[in-house]
C-alpha cells in the first residue's frame, strides 16, 4: 500500500479493506456495534460514519460516537495512530465513486445440491457431536443456518477432491446413501473411512491427506475444536474481555477469548 | 565501492541490540547507518497488507513453528545458487526449509540438516534454537519474557564454586547493569509486578512502567495448588512473569488481548518487537535524518586498518524482483555487529585480519562456546483434587506464560548442578506435541465419534499443563567445541553459510538429571497431582534426543531436551583478553572501535531469558561508546 498518493478509483477487496487491520475489525465487532470491517455489505452500510470517524480529531466527543483516541479505550483509531490523509482522500474516492466490491479474493465454490448439503449437515453433526455448529452466535440466530450451509458448501468441495482408494466405494455419495438408509453415525464411520475427514475438516479445518492440507485462513478462525473446548483459535481471540484469561470459560462461550458478534 | 559517509556509528543488525542502540545514538543527535540483512515488516496496523499476509500465513499452517510467519525461507528444491532468498535464515532441526508441514517430520534424521536447509547442524545432536533475519531480528518470535537476571547470576562461579573446569565469570555486577535494566523496561515495555523481584533479592531503583500481566485461571488454579509446597526445601510459588507485552495504551501499541500466539506473531503488537524501534527512528522527522537505514543489506566482511582499528564492513544489497546485487562498503567512527550469535560468529570468521587469525578473534573464541537454556519440557493432564478425573483450566487463552516458579535459581544445589527456573505455559501442549488439533486427531484415530469425541476432547485438552525447566549453561572448557564454523556450502550471495556443532557440557547435563527427579515429585499426587503425559522422544528421531551418564551413577539415562530459541555465547564477554571476545564494555580486546552486543556477549546463560539482560548491555554499551565520540 503506497501511503503517499490517494487511489483515484478504489475497490472494497483490492483497497478499502487492507486499510483496516485485524485490531479494528475486532473492536468493531466485540464493541456491540456489530459491523464487521471486512466485509464488503457491512462496511458499504457504514460507510459514511466511517468516513467521519477517521477524520483526524482530538475530540474526545468522538469517542460517544464509539471512536476513540482515549487512552486504554480498545477502540480505533487509537493504535497505528490517525490515517494518513492520502487514506482518507482514497475512502472518500470510494464513497464518490459508488462504493465498488472489486473482486473477491476468497476462492468460489460450487453449490451444492440441497439435498446432499442438508444430508451433509446432518451427517455431519452426528458424526462430531456437535449440534449447533455456530452455538456462541446469540446475537443473531437467525443468520446460523445460512452460515452452517455457507461452510458446508466449502467442506463439501473440498472433500469431493479426497482420492479414493482403489477397489472401494469411500466416497463422499456413497456414506451418505448409507446414513439415509441406516442414520447410525458410529456405523457409518466405520464403514467409511470418509467419515474421519469429515470430523477433521469441522473440528480442525483440515483433512488428513496431501499432508492435511492447508487451511483457508478464514476457515481456521472456524475450527469446531476452539469452540468445543470454550478456547479461541490460537492468534485470534476477539473477545472484548479485558484480559479474559484470569476467568474460566463459561459454557456459552464468555472469557474464551472467541466471545464477540459473531454473525 | 566505497561509501562517502563517514558516519558516527555504523551497526550491523537491526534487531533489539542494533535497533535500539541506533534509536539512542539518534536521540543523541549522532549519525547512524543501520544495515539490516532482511526485509522490514511494518508493525502498526495501518500497514496492514504485509503484516496481515503474515498472520494469514501463519492460520493456515498446520506446525506453528516459531519462524512460520517470517521470510527467509528457501524452497528445498530450489539450488542456493539461483534462489531468490538471499538473507535466509535457521529453521527447527528436521524442519524443512520451506517450513511446508508435516512431511518434515517423517524424514528420517532429524538430527541433521535437511538438503538445502541454511544452518547446517554437524554435531550429535541438534541445536534446537532458530532466529530470524528481518528489521526486528529474533524478537519478531520471542515470547516476551523480560526477567532481570538475579545478582547471584553475575557471580555464579566465584559465589557457588561449581565444579567446573575452566568456567568463565561475568565481568560485571548487578549493579553495574541495573540502571540500564530501568531503561531497557521503558523502552521495550514491561509489565511487572515490582514486589516479585523484591521478594527474591532483585534490587529496583525504578517501577515496571505498566501493571503485571494477570496471571491465567490455569496459573491460579496451580498457585492454590501448590501453596505452602515445597521440593527440596524451594517453595512452590506460582509467581508473575515480567513481560514486555502491554497491559495499557503504551508506545501507541494496545493492551494484550490474549490471542495466544506470541511466538511467532502477536495479531495487535501488544508484545513488544523491535520493528517497534525501527518504526520510531523512520516515523520521526529528525531521527530519520539521522539514521540511514538500509534493508537488504548483508554485510559479509570486516575490514581492518594497519593500526589493528575497523576500516569499513563490505556489504552487499540485494533485491526482491531481481538478481542484481550491488556492492558497498560501510564507513563510520566506530562499529557495532549486533547480528545475533551466529550470524555475528560468521561475519567475524569470514573476515581475515593477520597473522592468519580472524576478525577479533587473538583469543580464538569466536565462534565457540554456543549455548542455549536447554529445556525439560514435562506436559500432562492436570487431575481432580480426588483424582476422579481431570480438572478443567481450559489452556490456549491468554500470553502463552504468564508465570513461573523461581525459587530454583539460586540455591545451594548450584554448586552441584546447574539451577533453572520453571516456566508454566498457557499453551496447553502445543510446545512438544502440537495444538488441540492433534488431540482431536488423535481421538478420530481411535475410532471416537459423536458425542464421545466432544467428551473426550474437552477432558484432554481443557485439563492440559506445560512446563518448562529451562537449564543454566556456563562457558567452559567443554563448550569450547560447541560452536559456529563457517560451512564449504555457500549461500545465493556466495557467503559461506554457518555451521553449528552444538554440545552439551556435564554441569548442565546433571542440572537436567536433577531437574528431571525435581519433575518426577511436582507431578505426583502429593505436589502437582498431575497425569504425566510427557513422551521421550515426542516425535520418533526428535533432534534433541541424547544419552548420558550422571555425575555419581552408573546408570546412562536417555533424555529428549529442547533448545529455548537462547542463541548466547560465540564472542564471551571478560575480563581476561586471553579467554574473552570482549571488555566488560563489548569493546572487542582487538581493535578498539569494534563491539560486539548481542546475547552472543554472555559467559553463562544464566537463569533467565536472555532480552531483558542483552538489551540493557546494549544500552550500556551507547553511553560507553558516546563517551569516545
Amino acid at each position: 500500500m503506497n501511503n503517499d498518493q490517494p487511489i483515484q478509483n478504489p475497490t472494497f477487496y483490492q483497497n478499502i479493506r487492507p486499510m483496516f487491520s485485524q485490531y479494528d475489525q475486532v473492536m468493531m465487532l466485540s464493541s456491540g456495534r456489530i459491523f464487521d470491517l471486512f466485509n464488503y455489505q457491512s462496511v458499504k452500510s457504514m460507510a459514511n460514519q466511517i468516513y467521519l470517524a477517521i477524520q483526524p480529531n482530538d475530540d474526545p466527543n468522538m469517542a460517544n460516537a464509539g471512536w476513540s483516541k482515549l487512552q486504554q479505550v480498545h477502540v480505533m483509531p487509537e493504535v497505528g495512530g490517525p490515517w494518513p490523509a492520502s487514506w482518507i482522500v482514497t475512502f472518500k474516492n470510494w464513497i464518490d465513486t459508488g462504493l465498488p466490491a472489486g473482486v473477491d479474493p476468497s476462492p468460489a465454490f460450487p453449490p451444492i445440491a440441497d439435498n446432499d448439503l442438508q444430508a451433509f449437515i446432518a451427517l455431519s453433526k452426528a458424526l462430531t457431536g456437535i449440534d449447533n455448529f455456530f452455538r456462541f452466535n446469540i446475537f443473531k440466530p437467525e443468520l446460523i443456518k445460512q452460515q452452517e450451509e455457507a461452510l458446508a458448501t466449502i467442506y463439501y468441495n473440498r472433500l469431493l477432491q479426497r482420492p479414493v482408494a482403489t477397489g472401494t466405494n469411500d466416497t463422499l455419495a456413497a456414506v451418505l446413501a448409507a446414513w439415509a438408509a441406516n442414520p447410525d453415525a458410529a456405523a457409518v464411520a466405520k464403514q467409511f473411512p470418509i467419515c474421519k475427514d469429515i470430523i477433521l475438516i469441522w473440528y480442525n479445518t483440515n483433512t488428513s491427506w496431501d499432508g492435511y492440507g492447508t487451511p483457508q485462513f478464514n476457515q481456521y478462525k472456524e475450527g469446531q475444536v476452539w469452540k468445543v473446548s470454550l478456547i479461541h483459535p490460537i492468534g485470534y481471540a476477539p473477545e472484548n474481555t479485558p484480559f479474559y484469561w484470569q476467568n474460566a470459560p463459561t459454557d456459552d462461550g464468555q472469557n474464551s477469548g472467541f466471545y464477540y458478534v459473531n454473525y | 565501492m566505497a561509501n562517502e559517509t563517514l558516519y558516527d556509528v555504523v551497526i550491523v543488525g537491526a534487531g533489539i541490540a542494533g535497533a535500539q542502540m541506533a534509536y539512542q545514538f539518534a536521540t543523541k543527535g549522532k549519525k547512524v547507518l543501520l544495515l539490516e540483512a532482511g526485509e522490514f515488516i511494518p508493525n502498526v496496523g495501518q500497514e496492514f497488507p504485509v503484516k496481515q499476509n503474515n498472520l494469514d500465513r501463519f492460520y493456515g499452517l498446520n506446525i506453528k513453528d516459531p519462524s512460520v510467519p517470517w521470510p527467509g525461507t528457501k524452497d528445498p528444491k530450489t539450488p542456493w545458487e539461483t534462489s531468490d532468498v538471499k538473507a535466509p535464515r535457521p529453521t527447527s532441526p528436521g524442519v524443512n526449509s520451506d517450513n511446508s508441514g508435516n512431511e518434515a517430520w517423517a524424514l528420517k534424521d532429524l538430527k541433521k540438516d535437511q538438503p538445502g536447509n541454511y544452518m547446517q547442524q554437524t554435531g550429535t545432536y541438534g541445536f534446537g534454537s532458530t532466529y530470524e533475519r528481518v528489521a526486528g531480528g529474533t524478537t519478531k518470535h520471542w515470547l516476551g519474557t523480560c526477567l532481570r537476571f538475579s545478582p547471584d547470576d553475575f557471580m555464579v562461579v566465584s559465589k557457588y564454586k561449581p565444579p567446573i573446569a575452566g568456567a568463565q565469570e561475568w565481568p560485571i555486577t548487578y549493579d553495574d547493569l541495573e540502571k540500564y535494566y530501568g531503561m531497557a523496561e521503558n523502552e521495550i515495555g514491561v509489565a511487572g509486578d515490582a514486589s516479585v523481584d523484591k521478594k527474591y533479592g532483585v534490587p529496583r531503583s525504578s517501577d515496571y512502567p505498566m501493571l503485571a500481566v494477570p496471571q491465567s485461571f490455569l496459573d491460579q488454579v496451580l498457585q492454590q495448588r501448590l501453596a505452602g509446597k515445597n521440593i527440596d526445601g524451594n517453595a512452590l510459588d506460582v509467581v508473575s512473569t515480567p513481560q514486555g507485552r502491554n497491559t495499557k495504551v503504551y508506545d501507541n501499541r494496545p493492551a494484550c488481548m490474549g490471542n495466544s500466539s506470541c511466538v511467532p506473531i502477536c495479531p495487535i503488537n501488544a508484545k513488544y518487537d523491535a520493528g517497534v524501534h525501527v518504526s520510531k527512528i523512520m516515523g520521526d522527522a529528525t531521527l530519520s535524518q539521522l539514521v540511514t537505514f538500509v534493508t537488504h543489506a548483508v554485510a559479509y566482511q570486516v575490514t581492518v586498518n594497519a593500526d589493528d582499528t575497523i576500516s569499513g564492513i563490505k556489504y552487499k544489497i540485494w533485491t526482491k524482483d531481481s538478481t542484481q546485487v550491488t556492492e558497498a562498503v560501510a564507513v563510520g567512527k566506530k562499529y557495532v555487529i549486533a547480528s545475533h550469535a551466529i550470524e555475528t560468529a560468521k561475519l567475524l570468521l569470514y573476515s581475515p585480519w593477520k597473522d592468519g587469525k580472524t576478525v577479533a578473534n587473538s583469543s580464538s573464541m569466536v565462534g565457540k562456546n554456543l549455548m542455549d537454556h536447554i529445556c525439560l519440557v514435562m506436559w500432562g493432564n492436570l487431575f481432580t483434587d480426588d483424582k476422579t478425573g481431570y480438572l478443567p483450566v481450559y489452556p490456549y487463552r491468554g500470553p502463552m506464560s504468564t508465570s513461573g516458579i523461581e525459587t530454583f535459581r539460586n540455591t545451594a544445589q548450584r554448586s552441584k548442578t546447574a539451577a533453572f527456573r520453571i516456566e508454566i505455559g498457557n499453551d496447553g501442549w502445543q510446545w512438544p506435541y502440537g495444538g488441540p488439533q492433534f488431540n482431536v486427531d488423535n481421538l478420530v484415530n481411535a475410532g471416537k465419534v459423536g458425542k464421545d469425541l466432544v467428551s473426550a476432547v474437552q477432558k484432554v485438552v481443557q485439563s492440559q499443563v506445560r512446563f518448562a525447566f529451562e537449564l543454566e549453561t556456563i562457558s567452559c572448557d567443554e563448550t569450547l567445541e560447541s560452536r559456529v564454523t563457517l560451512s564449504q556450502d555457500k549461500d545465493a550471495l556466495g557467503i559461506p553459510r554457518p555451521s553449528v556443532s552444538y554440545k552439551l557440557p556435564q554441569y548442565t547435563l546433571d542440572g537436567y538429571a536433577y531437574a528431571m527427579n525435581v519433575a518426577q515429585e511436582f507431578f505426583s499426587d502429593q505436589v502437582g497431582n498431575i497425569d504425566n503425559k510427557t513422551q521421550v522422544p515426542a516425535f520418533p528421531g526428535s533432534p534433541g534426543l541424547m544419552t548420558f551418564t550422571p555425575t555419581g551413577s552408573a546408570t546412562p539415562i536417555t533424555i529428549e531436551f529442547r533448545g529455548a530459541g537462547h542463541l548466547i555465547g560465540t564472542h564471551r564477554m571478560g575480563n581476561d583478553p586471553a579467554v574473552s571476545v570482549t571488555n566488560a564494555d563489548l569493546k572487542c580486546w582487538d581493535h578498539n572501535n569494534l563491539y560486539l552486543v548481542g546475547c552472543g556477549a554472555f559467559p553463562t546463560t544464566a537463569t533467565s531469558n536472555p532480552t531483558l539482560t542483552l538489551t540493557a548491555l546494549a544500552l550500556r554499551a551507547v553511553d560507553k561508546i558516546m563517551s569516545e565520540l
